[in-house]
């Protein structure tokens, strides 16, 4: 029995080619699936700021993020 | 519980010391607006001799450690240590901090460098990688936990194309 898909044979200018990065925006299936459930709302809002704007909401997110781990630590703890 | 890392102080001591380094990973996306949460600061630094001493000079007054190792290991942070190793996930006393001489499919500083932009972040101007090259260091890394947040950064991509004047205090 024969197979149905020849096994691929590299040709010499195959393996010298340096293929490189894929540009940021190439298509990627598996990306785009998480891609589609992204709030552009939320990137839209964030885009309109400076980034010393965007590193002070970051640094006061992420002190409640701690605070709140913090209550959840000692609620398990009681 | 994830250490809570004092960003703005390590990018003021980072900067404040001459260190030469880009702001790369996850608070780099911050910086350019995705809405994400990260416990660590990721820094590509120049392995040129005079910027591994600043380094090691810089940090020397915030216990730099193996971040996860145990306590008590003959652990030194200073150059011949710097030279001899490449990447360093280190605990400071500001908090966690990993230092890269290399990324994957990117290169180390000098190679990111034309790809990266100074910006005014944390109270100082430092460096922060392309938008782009972010993309392509997520992607050459292959982790099954960057594909959440390598859709939001191609979202991002394709909002700032799609809005070019949305970010007049950041233009691309």
């Amino acid at each position: 029995m024969s197979e149905p898909y020849p096994p691929h044979q590299p040709q010499p200018d195959d393996l010298n080619e340096d293929v490189g990065l894929a540009p940021a925006d190439a298509y990627d299936p598996v990306i785009n699936a998480y891609k589609k459930d992204v709030d552009r709302t939320i990137l839209r809002e964030n885009l309109k700021l400076s980034p010393q704007e965007r590193s002070e909401k970051f640094v006061s997110f992420m002190k409640s993020v701690h605070q709140l781990m913090e209550i959840a630590a000692r609620e398990r703890n009681r | 519980m994830p250490t809570q890392t004092d960003y703005a102080k390590a990018v003021q001591v980072l900067h404040a010391g001459g260190v030469e380094f880009i702001i790369v990973g996850g608070v780099a996306a911050i910086l350019h607006g995705l809405g994400y949460t990260t416990y660590d600061l990721d820094v590509v630094y120049s392995r040129s001799r005079d910027n591994i001493l600043r380094l090691v000079e810089t940090l020397s007054g915030y216990q730099p450690y193996l971040r996860g190792a145990p306590a008590g290991l003959p652990f030194r942070f200073d150059a011949r240590t710097v030279r001899n190793g490449l990447n360093f996930t280190l605990s400071t006393s500001f908090g966690d901090l990993d230092l890269l001489g290399e990324v994957a499919g990117v290169g180390g500083y000098r190679e990111l460098l034309p790809h990266s932009k100074e910006v005014e972040a944390f109270g100082v101007r430092c460096r922060r990688a392309n938008l782009d090259r972010l993309i392509q260091m997520k992607r050459a890394a292959g982790r099954p936990k960057d594909l959440e947040v390598l859709g939001q950064l191609q979202a991002l991509l394709e909002e700032r194309r799609k809005f070019p004047d949305i970010s007049p205090q950041d233009p691309k």
